[in-house]
Formats: C-alpha cells, sequence, structure tokens
C-alpha cells in the first residue's frame, strides 16, 4: 500500500492475468463440449463474439474490483459473503439456463431477471449464447435484447464498474486506515 | 487409537470453527440456507426452460438430476476442505509447522478438518432435499426412504463420503509441493466428477470412452446406490446389470483402494516436500 502505484492499475493488472486464465479455461470448456457432447457452435460473427467476451471480462473484473475493495474491510466474512453470492449470481444471471427464461416467469422471477441483468455476466451470457449457438436456438424465444444492444449496455456497465471501483477502492482504503484494518492478516 | 480419535475430534472442531465463527449465528444460518435453495432454482429453470422447448415434461429427469444434484454437494466441499487444509495452514495462518511437530498424524488431522466441511454440508444437502420433497413434488421430485434400506442408505452415504475424504487426501497430498494451487485443484477435480459420475444425466448419455471413465470412479457407484435406495423409480445409466450389494461391493473395494493409496501419496508428497524444503514454506501468497 506504501508503492507509489494506483490501485486500480494494479488490479487490473492481476486481472489481465486472471483474465487469460479465465479464456483458456473458456475455451477448454467449449472444447469438452464439442468432444464429449458434440455441441454444434454457429458463429456468424466472431469480431462481435470477442468483443461481448472481453467487454464482459472487462465489466465483470470492474465488479470485482469494486467488491475488492470490501475486503480492506473485511476478511474473512468478505470471503464467505462472497463465496455466499455465488449460487445466488449463477441463479440471476442465468449461467445455466437463457435469463430470458426467468424474465418471462413473471412477478418475482422477472424482478430476480432485472437484478441478474446488473451483473455482467447475465447479458454478456445471453449475447454470447445468441451469437455461438444461433438465434434460432431455444426457439428463439428466450433471449433478453439483441446481442447489439448488450453489448452496447455492457460497455456501459464496464465503465461504470470502473469508475465505481476507483471511488469506492479510495474510500474504503481511507476507511480501514482509520480502522486500522489495512494490514491485519486473514482474521 | 485413543490418539487419533482425538486429533480427529479437535481438528473437527477447529475446522467447524474456522467455517463457521467469521459470523453471526444467524447470518451462517442464512448462508447455509441460500447457498442450496439458489442451486435448486437454478435445476428448476433449466428444467423449465426445457421443458417448454420440447413441450414435454421428463418429471423423472427431473428428479433424476435433482437428487444428483443435491448429493454432489458432498463432493465440491469435502474435496475443497481436504485440499485447502495444507495450504492455509502453511500460506495463510502459517501453523503448520506447530501442527506438523505435534505428536499427533497430520493424515488424520486433515481428515478431522475435512470432516467439518461433511457436517456443514449435511444442512445444505437436507435442506435441499426438504425443498424438493415438499416445494417441486409438482415437478416430479419424488423421494421414498423405507426403514429397511436405511442400513444401506447409511452404509452407502458412510462409504461415499470415505472414499470422498481419500480421493481428496490422495489429490491434495499433492499441495504439499504447490504454491496455491488447491483452489484450482478444487474447482477442476469435482468438475470432471460432474461430468463423467452421472450426476445430472445417465451414463449411458456420454460416449462409450465417457462412460469407461465413469465407472472407473467410485463416486459413480455411490450416486447409482443412493438414487435406488431414494427414487421410486429407475432410469437406465448403464448399471441396471448389478444389484444393490453389487454396486455397494464395488463403492466398498474402490473406497479400500483410494484409502490405502491416499496413505500412499500422502507418504510419498510428504516425503518429497520435506526432502525439499517445502514442508512450512510462504510464498507470500
Amino acid at each position: 500500500m506504501m508503492a507509489p502505484m494506483n490501485r486500480i492499475a494494479l488490479l487490473g493488472g492481476m486481472a489481465v492475468g486472471g483474465m487469460f486464465m479465465t479464456s483458456v479455461r473458456a475455451v477448454s470448456t467449449l472444447v469438452a463440449g464439442v468432444v464429449v457432447f458434440g455441441v454444434v457452435f454457429q458463429v456468424a460473427n466472431p469480431l462481435m463474439l470477442l468483443a461481448v467476451f472481453f467487454v464482459t471480462l472487462v465489466a465483470l473484473y470492474g465488479l470485482g474490483m469494486f467488491f475488492a475493495s470490501l475486503y480492506l474491510l473485511w476478511g474473512r466474512e468478505a470471503w464467505n459473503l462472497s463465496a455466499l453470492m455465488e449460487e445466488p449470481i449463477f441463479f440471476s444471471s442465468g449461467f445455466y439456463f437463457p435469463l430470458g427464461g426467468l424474465y418471462q416467469s413473471g412477478g418475482w422471477g422477472s424482478a430476480v431477471a432485472v437484478l441478474g441483468s446488473i451483473i455482467p455476466a447475465g447479458l454478456g451470457l445471453d449475447a454470447l449464447r445468441q451469437l455461438t449457438l444461433g438465434e434460432t436456438a431455444f426457439g428463439g424465444k428466450f433471449w433478453v435484447l439483441s446481442a447489439p444492444v448488450e453489448l452496447e449496455i455492457l460497455v456501459v456497465l464496464a465503465v461504470g464498474f470502473l469508475i465505481l471501483a476507483r471511488y469506492a477502492l479510495a474510500y474504503l482504503e481511507t476507511l480501514a486506515k482509520r480502522e486500522g484494518k489495512l494490514t491485519s492478516r486473514h482474521q | 487409537m485413543s490418539t487419533y480419535w482425538r486429533t480427529f475430534k479437535t481438528a473437527a472442531w477447529l475446522g467447524w470453527q474456522m467455517d463457521s465463527n467469521w459470523t453471526e449465528p444467524w447470518l451462517f444460518v442464512i448462508y447455509s440456507i441460500v447457498k442450496p435453495v439458489a442451486g435448486a432454482f437454478i435445476l428448476i429453470f433449466m428444467y423449465v426452460v426445457i421443458w417448454s422447448i420440447n413441450g414435454i415434461p421428463d418429471p423423472h429427469s427431473f428428479a433424476f438430476l435433482y437428487i444428483g444434484n443435491a448429493f454432489f454437494i458432498f463432493v465440491g466441499s469435502t474435496l475443497l476442505g481436504t485440499f485447502q487444509v495444507i495450504q492455509s495452514d502453511r500460506e495463510w495462518y502459517q501453523t503448520i509447522r506447530y501442527v506438523y511437530i505435534s505428536p499427533i498424524s497430520y493424515y488424520v488431522y486433515i481428515l478431522g478438518r475435512a470432516f467439518s466441511k461433511i457436517v456443514v454440508s449435511v444442512f445444505a444437502v437436507l435442506i435441499t432435499l426438504a425443498f424438493g420433497v415438499f416445494l417441486l413434488g409438482s415437478y416430479g421430485v419424488q423421494m421414498q426412504l423405507s426403514l429397511d434400506r436405511l442400513p444401506l442408505f447409511f452404509v452407502s452415504l458412510a462409504l461415499g463420503l470415505f472414499v470422498l475424504l481419500a480421493i481428496g487426501i490422495t489429490l491434495g497430498a499433492a499441495t504439499f509441493l504447490m504454491a496455491r494451487h488447491s483452489q484450482t485443484l478444487a474447482e477442476a477435480v469435482p468438475g470432471v466428477f460432474y461430468v463423467f459420475c452421472g450426476v445430472l444425466f445417465p451414463l449411458t448419455i456420454l460416449p462409450s470412452w465417457g462412460q469407461a471413465i465413469g465407472e472407473a470412479i467410485p463416486l459413480t457407484y455411490w450416486f447409482e446406490i443412493t438414487r435406488r435406495i431414494l427414487l421410486p423409480f429407475q432410469l437406465n445409466t448403464g448399471l441396471a446389470g448389478f444389484d444393490d450389494l453389487e454396486i455397494l461391493a464395488f463403492l466398498l473395494v474402490s473406497t479400500v483402494i483410494f484409502f490405502g493409496l491416499s496413505i500412499g501419496v500422502f507418504k510419498l508428497g510428504e516425503y518429497l516436500a520435506r526432502r525439499a524444503g517445502k514442508i512450512d514454506m510462504t510464498t507470500s501468497y
């Protein structure tokens, strides 16, 4: 923390390293899908696909940096709370089913879907599915928005989360210094 | 034997404290409920979307994957529990040197620490099963557990958990020599089991080489016998030719094999780490 550097730049550099690992895992999963289950991909617009993938990652890392600031204040609590949020995030952002299904369920399902759309993975996955499986996949009735519109929203989310992360880190760093929690280890 | 038991008990208590004392009890209860219920909702929507596309409900398949997913909670948490002990003691808390030189079995200590994860998982599994039985009956989640099947259920559960611990220690021994990759192991290995052990779908869905891999993993037999006991129907999983006792025998034999393997690999990992001076290494991770 004493080093003359920008915290966002540090987290950004670490995120780029993480992105490489994430990309390797994503590709491995896709290859496994093709080899084991014979999944057929229809990629008509590879540039758009790459754009959506990386903008989603940037937005997710922005969100991650925003929450990373909480680790300055909380130790194991933040770690456990982030573990707690995994399943609800998987659910609300449609990791394992098209998010449009949740939107169309009405009532609380739609509300959860709206919240899930704020998490970049929600719209990002929806756009990635459209771009890799074709717009007619799932009967063409479960998409939230078109892929280009989702990309625009993702860009806004990415910028917004990065700005939020910058301010949150600065604020919580000050708070952590005031409370003497900046260097406490694994409490 | 009393030293082993005392070590196991104390390590389990320590693990429980580490897992649960990070917050207030009410938040821990919420933590224990929200995760499995959200997991159940994921399955429901997966099923509903597929049902909506096909236009044909398939309640048996849903019940099949629901039970598999519920018991898979044990797999992820138990493996994470065994994989992370060495790394967390060595790198995070830096207590491994004190535990390691104390007159206890470090192997039993890891078993105890991982056991606390099983205890926490029991809540999650029970909540998931109760959620399914009481709220998802209309989707086809029906379970039965007659008194005469109880002993078989508990024996298979004990063997399944024990083989999980053994697999966890076998692979976790590698973390003696690793800097920080236990988390990767804890994500990758359950992922392999998720695909090849028939957790969400019958083994027959997999290509023949995939089925062969699945049949070589003991957990496949655990999931198979658990479903036979709990579900009022059977799907064709490719293991229909074996009766319950034969499946249990496969599970027992593979448990014994993995237990022996875990001791051997653990000793080897420990020996190599000591020789390389890595037992208490810290990489400031």
